[in-house]
């Protein structure tokens, strides 16, 4: 149908000049508010913002210590320091298995399974054993230990375990005469560790101790953290805590664990021996190559504190290395 | 809003975006765990992505013709800068707690900083440099010459990158995976660009300018601006040594090359002026808001400018005598052309009749 319009209903069909210009003027608001928010947005997608929160179960058989606060203090099972939070403890994690970024590990690790898990201890033992994780509980007790743990990367953390001190469990399957090392491994498991389909470390991740650094009442086999089980970007079920070295050397979802003569292989000090060595003490006089090692981030804290010689453990360790020149031997 | 300030906005509100955020994360205290330093590497990243996008433009424009395209270049260039200086910024502030003492320490004892801190310093005359006036006080040549250390700051910025992560490389290899097309894509431009250069004759600059109908290249003067109206400015171009060196006819245009924002932009304009006017040539130009050059020539040049021309050419042009009428229709700023028609017919006492029939807006 056509209307035949006269000039002047034709002026009243055009849209007024004003409302004309406020249209361009919305359409160009519009178009900035787009652009600001696709922005705003491609960065929220690089940068999620994790609010993490731990429910695993509680670990209920946690051992009451006969020791005194002070006697803890003094061997070291405690430290007075504010413990950092449990969310930053479970969304900042270095677990290469899952993700080389510290903050994506834990959403990487959210459906690992570890029902059913069996660690080997074998080796130059008298007893090798299978164990699953109710009869690692049962060699020992599980204790909480509040200890500082200090990144090679020059962050560090409060944590308080829950954990079988590592001796008991040598104990129990008796070591021969001539082992000398204590060697890890974590599980290797591409499908279910997805990071171990790169190449970014020679997989499965390996560790090792000296058989009087593995029998150091401060050497934890950790369960658990903040009184309830390990989370999978902590290492679970079961992972190694040594307090006075960089967290590196706190091997991850172990598998099996052997006594052996000579020093075994340990996965960063492969990939980069002049970096990270097999000792790995927490040293603020000798620096990594590119980067200083004097002071540490603080998870949780604003500046930087300095980094205290074998993390703070001194008069606990220090006696395991007398003779060694450290800088040769870091 | 086919507008280039325009999206030249929008880009500069999309670099806001990220910071924008970061302060927000930072404030609430949403940064992760490691907050200094997470935000030391989105910072670092966004410096790497601006400069790629900054780097990417030209190869972009030559490609795909999309010339407009150069606009947006400088913001993003600024925004690679601004980033890297934050992320500086942050390093010295809040990793080394402000401390002059230790910052100078560990750059110089580590490499991956001495590099980053080279890759900043770079940048900073690039940034200095950056401003319309900065660009012709520098001159085309050299500012060209300065600016490619924009490749250099972006290729160590990336070999920081590179030597700071612990061992998974695979992030700064497809930083440098991106870069090495570009960089070779501008090589390559840049070899071509030589071997044409040299297979030219030598230019005619030197030679006494011939007044005749020749085409002539040089250099012309702007002598005076006029505002004609709120948007039609007339610019008056002399040469240097006296007359204009050569004759149009009445209709033809001249063609102007200029450097604007270190990109060279050629446009053609009909010379509004009467050949009889020996002394100067005038350009009659209307302010196009989307327009690269006329925003250039009514916002930036000024009285005392040399400009690059080449003319007279164009096969529109009326100058015939022997005529007995001639009817002009113009439209707008489409005027120009019959203005130097007229101009000339009447500078010649033209025996003919003039139809002049013309158009425009009342608003």
């Amino acid at each position: 149908m056509t209307t035949n319009l006269s000039g002047e209903e034709l002026q009243k069909e055009v849209t007024p000049y004003p409302l004309y210009a406020n249209r361009r003027r919305f359409m160009k608001g519009l178009g900035a508010a787009g652009t600001l928010a696709a922005s705003a947005a491609t960065y929220r997608w690089f940068n999620p913002v994790r609010n993490m929160e731990l429910n695993t179960a509680s670990i209920d058989n946690l051992a009451s210590v006969e020791l005194t606060r002070e006697q803890r203090l003094e061997r070291g099972f405690l430290v007075d320091e504010t413990m950092t939070s449990e969310s930053n403890i479970i969304s900042y994690n270095n677990f290469y298995e899952f993700s080389t970024d510290k903050n994506a590990v834990a959403d990487a690790a959210k459906n690992f399974d570890t029902t059913g898990w069996q660690v080997r201890v074998e080796g130059m033992v008298h007893k090798p054993r299978t164990f699953t994780i109710p009869d690692l509980k049962a060699v020992g007790p599980i204790e909480e230990r509040i200890y500082r743990m200090r990144c090679v990367e020059a962050w560090s953390m409060v944590v308080p375990w829950a954990g079988l001190q590592l001796s008991h469990l040598i104990d129990a399957v008796e070591p021969m005469a001539e082992a000398k090392y204590v060697a890890f491994e974590t599980l290797y498991d591409p499908a279910r560790m997805p990071g171990q389909k790169t190449s970014v470390l020679e997989w499965p991740y390996v560790e090792g101790l000296r058989l009087d650094e593995a029998m150091h009442p401060l050497t934890l086999l950790a369960v658990g953290l903040y009184g309830k089980e390990l989370p999978a970007q902590d290492g679970a079920p079961i992972r190694l805590v040594t307090p006075w070295k960089y967290g590196f050397k706190g091997i991850k979802s172990i598998v099996k664990i052997t006594l052996v003569s000579e020093e075994p292989p340990t996965s960063w000090k492969r990939f980069a021996s002049t970096e990270y060595g097999f000792l790995a003490n927490v040293n603020p006089n000798v620096p990594h190559p590119r980067w200083s090692q004097a002071t540490e981030q603080r998870i949780g804290e604003n500046g930087r504190r300095k980094t205290l010689m074998f993390n703070g453990y001194e008069s606990q360790v220090a006696s395991l290395y007398e003779g060694l020149d450290l800088s040769v031997h870091f | 809003m086919n507008n280039i300030a325009y999206y030249r906005n929008l880009v500069i509100l999309a670099g806001i975006g990220p910071l924008l955020m970061l302060g927000w994360d930072a404030w609430n205290d949403q940064l992760g765990a490691n907050g200094v330093n997470n935000a030391l590497h989105i910072t670092g990243i966004l410096s790497l992505v601006f400069l790629f996008f900054s780097l990417v433009i030209t190869p972009l424009k030559v490609l795909t013709g999309w010339s407009s395209i150069i606009a947006y270049r400088r913001a993003l260039g600024l925004y690679g800068f601004a980033y890297a200086a934050l992320h500086f910024v942050i390093y010295v502030a809040l990793d080394r707690m402000g401390s002059v003492s230790s910052t100078i320490e560990e750059i110089v004892s580590r490499r991956f900083l001495l590099v980053g801190f080279i890759a900043l310093a770079m940048m900073l005359p690039l940034a200095v440099t950056s401003t319309n006036a900065m660009i012709r006080k520098l001159g085309p040549v050299r500012w060209k010459l300065l600016h490619r250390l924009a490749y250099a700051a972006t290729i160590l910025g990336v070999v920081h990158y590179y030597m700071l992560v612990k061992s998974d490389v695979r992030q700064p290899l497809a930083f440098a995976a991106v870069l090495t097309p570009i960089l070779g894509f501008r090589s390559v431009k840049h070899y071509f660009d030589l071997r044409r250069e040299a297979s030219k004759p030598k230019s005619r600059e030197t030679a006494t300018p011939k007044k005749s109908r020749t085409f002539w290249n040089g250099e012309l003067v702007v002598a005076n601006i006029h505002r004609e109206t709120p948007d039609v400015k007339t610019f008056r171009f002399v040469h240097p040594d006296g007359e204009i060196p050569f004759i149009h006819r009445p209709g033809q245009y001249m063609s102007l090359t200029l450097n604007i924002d270190g990109q060279i932009v050629k446009r053609s304009y009909t010379i509004a002026s009467s050949p009889a006017q020996r002394g100067h040539v005038e350009l009659t130009i209307k302010r196009n808001p989307e327009g690269v050059v006329s925003r250039y020539m009514h916002d930036q040049l000024k009285v005392g400018d040399k400009i690059r021309i080449g003319a007279p050419a164009g096969k529109f042009f009326f100058d015939d005598h022997q005529s007995k009428a001639v009817v002009l229709i113009a439209g707008g700023v489409g005027i120009t052309p019959l203005m130097s028609m007229l101009r000339n017919l009447t500078d010649h006492s033209w025996h003919g009749t003039i139809y002049f029939i013309n158009a425009m807006r009342s608003r």
